[in-house]
């Protein structure tokens, strides 16, 4: 029940908008792709009354499930992010703080699932959308979430990850995770019931040593996209790994 | 003193610049047609975030939900009419 393969792919982030740039990432020993100040994606397929909402994550987000390459077709969508739009979050408390009034509409956005509805919204979609924040380990929660709705009888998930930069006030939480450091990003997978992935929790190999971090959601993309790599433990905790079976890649 | 046109004119601008509505200027914005529904299309909560607007720039206080907030928000024409009479600021 838990075999996967993935059908279709995009990313974005600022300096690395094309398959092309992320699949020679993910081949380099760079830990993420080197971001570069941009402008957010104008994301034109979303209506303006719909898209003056979204922020730059929202906007990468919005980018992504909107790419002429990947057609909507009613997909159930898992969109997890860690923190989400934490900008627009903190501006809000300083504003409730300050003034003692926050913007309605600032405030409307600031709930988890708020940019997965707005292109539901946009496509008039009503199939499931679930909004995921699993601290460190949301790239093995967005999996198991997938893994679950394709066996309650979904064809075909879409799961999205997406992150912007904590507020700096916030940093302190961040304790040792590995990548913390990361811009605006977001990448949507289209994963299918299959036999080129399996997710599960494996037991310890003698001597071998254990992940100290729970993998991250762009090690998982990496992972996806070297052809060679074999498995990528995805939580420490119960050795949750995901592995290339041996019909990938072919 | 600005005359009732150059009211209309701020009115929308504020509309604008507060609900971030992208590429309309002032101009497409015909001063008696429906904010809400079918003419601008704006929605509840953008009710919401020009009730809060509104009362910073005009010192105005607007109920939620009455009959005569609904003639207020019926069109931009009304709209300006009501800050003419009311604002404090």
């Amino acid at each position: 029940m838990s075999g996967l393969s993935l059908r279709n792919w995009t990313a974005w982030m600022p300096g690395c908008e094309t398959l092309s740039a992320w699949r020679e990432w993910a081949c380099s020993d760079a830990a993420t792709p080197a971001e570069m100040a941009g402008a957010p994606p104008p994301v034109k397929e979303i209506p303006p009354l719909l898209r003056r909402r979204a922020g730059t994550m929202g906007r990468a987000a919005l980018h992504a499930l909107s790419r002429p390459g990947m057609p909507y077709e009613g997909q159930a969508i898992v969109l997890c992010s860690r923190f989400g739009e934490l900008q627009r979050s903190f501006a809000l408390q300083r504003e409730l703080a300050g003034e003692g009034r926050v913007s309605p509409q600032q405030f409307s956005m600031s709930v988890h699932n708020a940019t997965g509805g707005l292109f539901m919204m946009a496509q008039k979609a009503r199939a499931p959308l679930t909004a995921l924040a699993a601290g460190e380990e949301g790239a093995l929660a967005g999996l198991q979430e997938v893994v679950a709705l394709l066996a309650d009888g979904g064809k075909a998930v879409w799961l999205l990850y997406c992150e912007e930069p904590l507020p700096v006030d916030y940093n302190v939480f961040l304790g040792d995770s590995p990548r913390a450091d990361v811009g605006y990003f977001a990448f949507l997978l289209e994963l299918v019931s299959g036999d080129e992935f399996r997710l599960a929790p494996e037991a310890a190999e003698g001597g071998a040593r254990a992940a100290s971090h729970a993998a991250s959601p762009l090690d998982l993309l990496a992972f996806f996209l070297r052809p060679g790599e074999e498995r990528i433990c995805l939580s420490p905790r119960g050795n949750w790994t995901l592995r290339r079976t041996a019909s990938a890649g072919s | 003193m600005a005359t009732f046109d150059e009211l209309i004119h701020e009115i929308k601008a504020f509309i604008i610049e507060t609900l971030d509505l992208e590429d309309v200027f002032p101009e497409d914005i015909d001063a008696d047609a429906p904010l809400f529904g079918d003419g601008l299309g704006l929605d509840s909560i953008d009710s919401l975030e020009l009730g809060v607007g509104l009362q910073k720039r005009y010192g105005l206080k607007i109920s939620a939900e009455s009959e005569e907030t609904r003639q207020i928000f019926s069109s931009i024409r009304a709209l300006a009419g009501y800050v003419a009479e009311h604002r404090t600021i």
